[in-house]
């Protein structure tokens, strides 16, 4: 006898597994990768490392070998002893559960999902028993949509696809934590679940934008947010020595968009000469930094209170101080540029949060104005620091005109747009 | 109750940067020293990316995933 079955709907879930579940991994297979140099014999190749190797510690045993450096033997030693060898508790366990749902009844979890999230690493091998034995060469973005993209720590590189990638998840992380960590706390519900969404704007980081120009230009840019004051940024502009790693592809970099010392030397006149908008360095050492102008400047050098293993010879600190709310300038920069961009945008008042793209103007603008400065107060150092400017005015504001038709008038072209900015607000205050 | 926010429950990638490179967090110290500094802090290890790999939880999950069109 055959049941009628109509007027009935049966449903069968064919569960397909998403893709990497699969291998029961939730992180991509290469996580950090090594490109070595290893001589003649192996030119150039590549090491790569999963989760598992991150995990086990596998990865720092690896990179001390093809290193050459104690720490990385040390952080193995560390984990083994807190983590693997300890046998109550083992939270990076391999093969473990993950953190169990706690016995409670009622679990609220809020984070936020779509912004850029490191996801990957590419690194390079610096020198040993120094303080950088990595160069970090790339990092490895998981963005809205799952798709991984990759850029170079530069300030103002773009993103750009990563070549024969699949993504896990259609979701990226908040920006500092993976989606693959967050989502973890939906292992623990049923069906008696509430979602909310709310829409938000991220605002610029402008700390880890000058973090990225710190390491391109191998000084410390540090932007410190309500340290010392509510209403004060500081920028602490500071001289290191080049590694030697860093100053072969300085070479190189400076080869190719060909720089010359006869442009050097002409820049160094011309600033010299011309009558500059902004007081001479050595008026500006007896100010302090703690000067009530609303962007005042205040230089000063001092001499290194701490030594390390790289630099050879007494390094000198020059230390740039600029009081004044730095980031609500170009805050305030970005948001005009944006509704000039997008006039439509007058009407919503909702819709003008400015983005990290419309913050590359004023930016440039900043960056032109330390390398005005910079030459004016590094132009008794050596040749690396007034490369390393050149390097900064060069790379950084030169990829973004249209029309550069050569450095140096790049290089006054970005100084004076700042100063028409700022220059009157110096003089009122001076 | 219990309430997370951005709570890393499988750790987050950044960390091993910290451990490769050094994160400075904006304070006024090189990244250099912030790696030296935390390589001192044995809870580091904890926030290294973890996985899970019981076939399990993975079947649950992505039913989980899969039973609600408006996942998160």
């Amino acid at each position: 006898m055959q049941k009628n079955l109509s007027g009935c709907c049966l449903i069968i879930l064919t569960l397909r597994p998403l893709e990497g579940v699969e291998k029961f991994s939730q992180w991509p297979n290469e996580l950090v990768t090594l490109f070595v140099d290893d001589g003649d014999t192996n030119p150039l190749q590549n090491v790569t490392f999963g989760i598992d190797d991150v995990t086990s510690g596998r990865m720092f045993t690896e990179i001390a070998k093809w290193v050459g450096d104690e720490d990385f033997s040390r952080f193995k030693a560390s984990m083994d002893r807190f983590y693997h060898h300890e046998k109550r508790f083992n939270p990076i366990a391999i093969g473990g559960n993950g953190p169990v749902k706690f016995p409670v009844k009622k679990i609220v979890a809020v984070y936020g999902v779509d912004v850029p999230t490191e996801i990957g690493y590419r690194l390079n091998i610096g020198d040993a028993h120094s303080k950088k034995p990595v160069i970090l060469k790339e990092e490895v973005y998981e963005t809205a949509g799952g798709k991984y993209m990759t850029r170079n720590p530069s300030l103002l590189s773009n993103m750009r696809p990563l070549p024969n990638s699949k993504p896990l998840y259609t979701k990226s992380g908040d920006g500092v934590v993976p989606y693959a960590s967050l989502s973890h706390i939906n292992s623990w519900h049923y069906k008696n679940l509430n979602i909310s969404r709310f829409p938000a704007t991220s605002r610029i980081d402008l700390d880890s934008m000058l973090t990225r120009l710190g390491d391109v230009t191998n000084l410390v840019l540090i932007s410190s947010s309500s340290f010392f004051f509510n209403t004060t940024r500081m920028i602490i502009y500071r001289r290191t020595k080049c590694l030697a790693s860093s100053a072969t592809s300085l070479k190189a970099r400076l080869a190719a968009t060909s720089c010359t010392g006869s442009t050097l030397s002409s820049l160094r006149s011309r600033n010299t000469t011309r009558p500059s908008p902004t007081p001479p360095a050595t008026t500006r050492t007896k100010s302090p930094c703690s000067r009530s102008s609303r962007l005042g400047i205040a230089t000063s050098s001092a001499t290194a209170l701490f030594s390390s293993r790289s630099v050879t010879t007494p390094p000198v600190i020059k230390t740039l101080i600029i009081t004044g709310n730095i980031e609500e300038e170009l805050y305030n920069q970005a948001r005009a540029k944006f509704l000039r961009t997008h006039k439509k945008a007058r009407k919503d008042p909702s819709a003008t949060a400015a983005t990290e793209d419309d913050l590359v103007g004023p930016l440039d603008s900043l960056i032109g104005y330390f390398s005005a400065l910079a030459s004016l107060s590094f132009s008794s150092l050596s040749t690396d620091a007034q490369r390393l400017v050149k390097l900064l005015s060069v790379d950084t504001i030169g990829s973004n005109f249209s029309a550069p038709p050569s450095p140096a008038a790049l290089f006054s072209e970005a100084a004076a747009e700042f100063f028409r900015q700022y220059g009157h607000q110096h003089a009122a205050n001076e | 109750m219990h309430l997370s926010v951005g709570a890393p429950f499988l750790g987050a990638v950044q960390s091993v940067k910290g451990f490769m490179t050094g994160i400075g967090f904006s304070l006024p110290m090189e990244v250099a020293d912030a790696r030296l500094m935390g390589k001192t802090w044995s809870s580091g290890y904890w926030l290294l990316p973890h996985n899970v790999t019981s076939p399990t939880y993975h079947a649950k999950k992505s039913f989980r995933m899969l039973s609600h069109y408006s996942y998160p």
